[in-house]
């Protein structure tokens, strides 16, 4: 990755445009940029980081607050006055140009800055020129916000790189991709865990028990079908035979149909004169409880002779008055009628009614009534008698004629029945069909019953069989899984032991490039040897002195910062990370031997090296000397004292150091 | 008047009775009790003037006279007859002069019912056939004599 231009508009004191090429020919890969402190070298030192990733500014900044638009402006602007600003960097990575710009727009209101909106663009440039939008993801890869911090630093912080060794571990880790991998690994010992889990739960005797159960079901069904289909003695078989019976039982009665409808005739017949003769009978009795009373037509006109007699008996006062004798002889006794004459015994009513009592005769009186009576009953009954008499007569004449008639007629089935050769007993052939009948109406219920039964048999053995399968393949599942767990189990151990490896020789690689590095930037031959220990903690050791002592803590701010040199160059080495080294005061602390080091080595490690230097670090000509065949491009910032406004001056202008510009 | 204990007929004449009677439940005979034969018996004796006395050594009996008065029409017929004949009503009071009436006019009067019935076979039918013609022959003289009863 190598920078190739900065736009700045309104960022910080750089009010208005302002652009910083930095592209120029394929060996130089020094960039300068010089300034007095409080000019702006932190505000485009730090417009770099902030227009890759918006909350990559320091801290301090953060905490204050800091305005990245031009205060000036905001003194003099209007009220509801609109700034945009922004900050594009436009940089080569793998020969393809790309632009990343960031911006927000400001609003004055009440004097108050108030930031409207924000936005990010990136984009590629294509062969044609043209740029196209590209995904940020691409950003991400070549300059990951992570490791942005190790690249774009202020040279303080070296002392603190090296040594808050917590950080310099998870750097190096990252830069060596040692997270990852360890993430990788991490992600193959979840899936083996995942997988005995899965191994476990499938660890049953579940597939005994089904195929059991399987075998159970099936040889129900089995035997049911055998009861059903058994050719000799299936129920089935039995149907068949009641049916075959039943119908040769049918086809005899169908066939003696005509000859047995004769028969059936016949008794029909047979019925009907019974019923008839019953009828007859049934008249005799009738009839006999009429002939008993022959004597009333025979005494009827005695009967009549014998009233018209005795009312002629009666009308002439023959026949005793109607006059109770009792009555009489109580009067007589009482000496008094009921019209009130006196009867005393002696007078003449006495004697007259005696005579008269005399006369009298109650039963005889009684007798003649009822003789009368009954003479009237026997003239009206025997009249009765007579429609009776006929009507019954009547009836039991035409049975006689129907009796006849049927006689006549059963003669003539007879007589048919009788020319009837070998006719089979009908009857006893429609109770065996019945009986038939009835057994084939019971072995139909037996075989819907059986039916049903083997039908839910045969389904269960279905879904055993079913559950059974998948057990199975299951279980199959399972020892894939076995397997895969033990190639995972494996692959693990591998990845592990390949790992414990790289780590080992990264960090010996790594030590012995810093210990390279460190030689190529300053250090003292064969003196001093680096360390680095597994959790990526520097130290330092000398011949001279007790080796397992660890000089870092003790060495000075210029030693400790080649340190830090050191292990960043030989990171970039080794990873080959194509990150540029941007530096803020990277000398402020080396003395000018070892800026002549680093000035030297530095610029072979990294593909870009910009250096934000203040006047001090640049001073001694032998700089530019070193350095300067690989100096790509250089400004010098200077600002203006009455608009505060920051620009900058391609070249070196040291005549801006020490004094604001008018 | 002592009442009279029972009615009787010729000792010759029961075998009649017997036949005319038949068994209780057979339905050959139009008889059902010997009263009623009795009755008819002595009708049919009347009818045809044929009064003979029972002679004392020959009488046999044949059922109580309080059969007589468990049928309301019985007694009044044998009256009928007795009253026909001796034209006297004080005779009504005198129940052994109804029976030796009835019981003369019956045993002269069962030989008549016994050749009536004789030559049918079905003697049940044939006492109806003859009942009916005697219906058919008092009933149509009653209307002749009283057509106003019709």
């Amino acid at each position: 990755m190598k920078i190739l231009e900065i736009k700045l508009s309104n960022w910080c004191q750089y009010q208005g445009e302002h652009n910083f090429s930095f592209a120029d020919g394929p060996d130089k890969n020094i960039v300068l940029i010089h300034a007095d402190n409080g000019i702006g070298k932190s505000s485009l030192f730090y417009s770099i980081a902030w227009c890759f990733y918006e909350t990559a500014l320091p801290d301090k900044w953060v905490k204050n607050d800091w305005p990245l638009y031009p205060l000036p402006w905001l003194q003099r602007a209007n009220e509801g006055e609109l700034l945009k600003t922004e900050v594009e960097v436009i940089y080569e990575h793998g020969g393809i140009n790309f632009s990343a710009a960031r911006s927000f727009i400001t609003q004055k209101k009440q004097n108050q800055a108030t930031i409207l909106t924000r936005s990010f663009t990136f984009m590629r440039r294509e062969i044609d020129g043209n740029w196209v939008n590209e995904e940020a993801a691409i950003l991400h890869e070549t300059l990951p916000p992570s490791v942005l911090g190790y690249f774009v630093f202020d040279a303080e912080k070296i002392e603190h790189f090296v040594n808050q060794s917590e950080k310099v571990k998870d750097f190096v880790r990252k830069l060596l991709d040692i997270n990852e991998a360890e993430k990788a690994i991490a992600h193959l010992d979840n899936v083996q865990i995942d997988l005995m889990r899965e191994i476990n739960r499938g660890l049953t005797n579940q597939a005994k028990v089904l195929k059991d159960e399987v075998e159970a079901l099936d040889r129900n069904v089995v035997q049911l079908k055998e009861n059903l289909d058994n050719p000799q003695n299936g129920l089935r078989a039995k149907h068949k035979q009641f049916r075959s019976e039943k119908d040769a039982v049918e086809n005899v009665i169908l066939t003696y149909k005509d000859q047995y409808s004769l028969i059936a005739e016949q008794k029909k017949i047979e019925d009907e004169i019974d019923k008839i003769r019953q009828g007859i009978v049934d008249d005799h009795v009738k009839l006999k409880n009429l002939t008993q009373r022959m004597y009333l037509p025979l005494i009827f006109p005695v009967a009549q002779r014998s009233l018209q007699f005795l009312n002629d008996k009666k009308q002439k006062g023959e026949l005793p008055k109607d006059i109770k004798k009792r009555f009489v002889n109580d009067r007589i006794n009482l000496k008094k009628c009921i019209c009130g004459t006196d009867l005393s015994p002696g007078s003449k009513p006495f004697a007259i009614i005696s005579e008269f009592r005399d006369t009298l005769s109650d039963e005889l009186s009684d007798i003649a009534q009822n003789l009368s009576d009954s003479l009237i009953v026997i003239q009206e009954k025997t009249k009765e008698l007579k429609k009776r008499l006929a009507d019954l007569l009547k009836h039991l004449s035409d049975k006689k004629n129907m009796l006849d008639q049927k006689n006549s007629e059963l003669r003539t089935v007879r007589s048919k029945i009788q020319e009837i050769k070998d006719m089979p007993d009908i009857p006893q052939l429609q109770i065996k069909k019945e009986q038939l009948e009835n057994e084939i109406e019971s072995i139909v219920r037996t075989i819907t019953k059986i039916q049903l039964q083997y039908d839910e048999e045969f389904k269960k053995l279905n879904d055993a069989k079913q559950r059974l399968e998948k057990e199975l393949s299951r279980q199959a599942e399972i020892d894939e899984t076995s397997k895969m767990w033990q190639l995972a189990n494996i692959v693990s151990a591998a990845l592990n032991k390949t790992l414990e490896d790289y780590k080992s020789k990264a960090r010996d690689f790594l030590e012995q490039q810093c210990n390279k590095t460190a030689k190529e930037l300053f250090w003292r031959e064969d003196v001093f040897t680096i360390h680095i220990n597994e959790d990526y903690v520097l130290s330092v050791t000398s011949r001279e002195t007790n080796e397992s002592i660890n000089l870092l803590p003790g060495m000075s701010m210029g030693e400790t910062h080649v340190a830090g040199l050191s292990l960043i160059a030989a990171l970039a080495r080794q990873t080959q990370a194509k990150a540029p080294l941007i530096m803020d005061t990277p000398f402020a602390r080396l003395g000018p031997a070892h800026i002549t080091k680093a000035l030297s080595e530095c610029p072979k490690y990294f593909e870009q090296w910009i250096l934000f230097l203040q006047p001090s670090e640049w001073q001694n000509n032998n700089y530019r000397k070193i350095a300067g065949r690989k100096i790509q491009k250089e400004y010098t910032l200077k600002r203006d004292n009455i608009t505060g406004i920051t620009t900058a001056e391609e070249g070196y202008h040291p005549e801006y150091f020490g004094k604001m510009v008018e | 008047m002592p009442k009279r204990e029972k009615i009787y007929i010729s000792e010759e004449a029961h075998g009649f009775y017997e036949m005319l009677k038949g068994a209780a439940e057979s339905l050959s005979s139009p008889f059902q009790s010997f009263r009623d034969i009795f009755l008819v018996a002595a009708i049919f004796g009347y009818r045809n003037n044929a009064w003979v006395p029972l002679r004392p050594g020959e009488r046999k009996d044949i059922f109580a006279w309080i059969t007589l008065e468990n049928d309301k029409h019985a007694l009044p017929i044998l009256q009928a007859l007795v009253l026909d004949k001796t034209k006297e009503p004080k005779d009504l009071l005198d129940d052994d002069k109804v029976a030796e009436i009835a019981e003369g006019y019956a045993n002269g009067g069962i030989k008549i019912l016994i050749e009536k019935l004789s030559n049918i076979p079905n003697k049940l039918e044939g006492a109806a056939l003859i009942m009916t013609e005697l219906l058919n022959e008092v009933i149509d003289e009653d209307s002749e004599n009283n057509p106003g009863d019709q």
